[in-house]
């Protein structure tokens, strides 16, 4: 065995001194990438929350609008998927047809403008979340349910015919 | 302790303590700081899906108002409040008021949306002479 002489300096590190400071240094990067990983689901989840309110918000203008100038909203009785609003010729989208329909594959909500049988125009309502949008159509009344939650209120759009 | 350690590790005692108790300190409050980021970030998510759902609700309330007939806007104005109330699990007040200005008259309707104590939504609509302005 080595042994040391008073007055002598030691360099290096021992066996156990390099463990010790693997170990520590291993354990601050397992911390750090999980503390990363939190952090970016937080901002991950942040980010489809504004999508989905962002898109919501213009579902909702262009919903009523459609609804409102509708001179004819067909739906099947049980509320499903998907719902048909018809145009005269008074209106400003006249003979046009509008469709509204729900894919549960791509979590979006599609608005399809037709005339004559012939696509117009096609606009895609994604969300993020695992939403389920339904309908309540009555002879006064659509209203289009995007979100229903415990712990917070609806998100109803509500429009008179 | 003899001689001999002493001149092996003379300014090096106690550091390993001094140093585990630094990388415990920096991981506690990292912990910390994340877990009231987490907190504050669902809050003020919820607080948002609460303004959304507030200003949907009083949009609905707007719309239920305009198939009323403006003389009849003051007495039916409670009646759709507690509706749209009802249906949309938000607290609804709707205020009507007449106004006349250069000449113009007509009926001020405001429509307060409160989800929460700490979100608070209000939509104004306009009833001038017989013709519908939001």
């Amino acid at each position: 065995m080595k042994c040391f002489r008073p007055g002598s300096v030691r360099y290096g590190l021992t066996l156990i001194e390099v463990l010790g400071t693997l170990a520590v240094l291993l354990v601050l990067a397992v911390s750090a990438v999980h503390i990363l990983g939190y952090v970016t689901q937080i901002g991950v989840q942040n980010n489809d929350s504004w999508q989905d309110r962002n898109t919501v918000q213009r579902l909702a203008g262009i919903f009523r609008s459609d609804v409102r100038s509708a001179a004819d909203v067909n739906n099947s009785d049980d509320g499903t998927w998907p719902l048909n609003l018809m145009f005269d010729e008074q209106s400003d989208q006249s003979d046009q047809e509008v469709l509204y329909d729900w894919d549960e594959k791509t979590l979006s909500l599609n608005r399809l403008v037709k005339q004559n049988n012939e696509r117009l125009a096609f606009e895609r309502f994604q969300f993020s979340n695992r939403f389920t949008p339904r309908l309540e159509v009555t002879d006064q009344m659509v209203t289009l349910i995007v979100k229903e939650s415990t712990d917070t209120a609806p998100w109803r759009i509500e429009v008179s015919r | 302790m003899s001689a001999h350690q002493s001149n092996r590790r003379p300014d090096r005692r106690g550091s390993l303590v001094v140093e585990a108790a630094i990388v415990v300190i920096l991981l506690a409050t990292a912990a910390f700081a994340l877990t009231r980021l987490a907190r504050s970030s669902a809050a003020l998510n919820r607080q948002a899906d609460q303004r959304l759902a507030a200003t949907l609700a009083a949009e609905n309330a707007v719309d239920h108002l305009r198939n009323v007939a403006a003389d009849q806007l003051a007495e039916k104005a409670d009646q759709v409040a507690k509706q749209v109330s009802e249906s949309n699990q938000v607290d609804i007040k709707v205020v009507t008021d007449e106004f006349e200005l250069n000449g113009t008259s007509g009926i001020h309707v405001r429509v307060e949306s409160t989800p929460s104590e700490v979100v608070k939504v209000t939509l104004h609509d306009w009833r001038i002479n017989g013709s519908d302005s939001e």
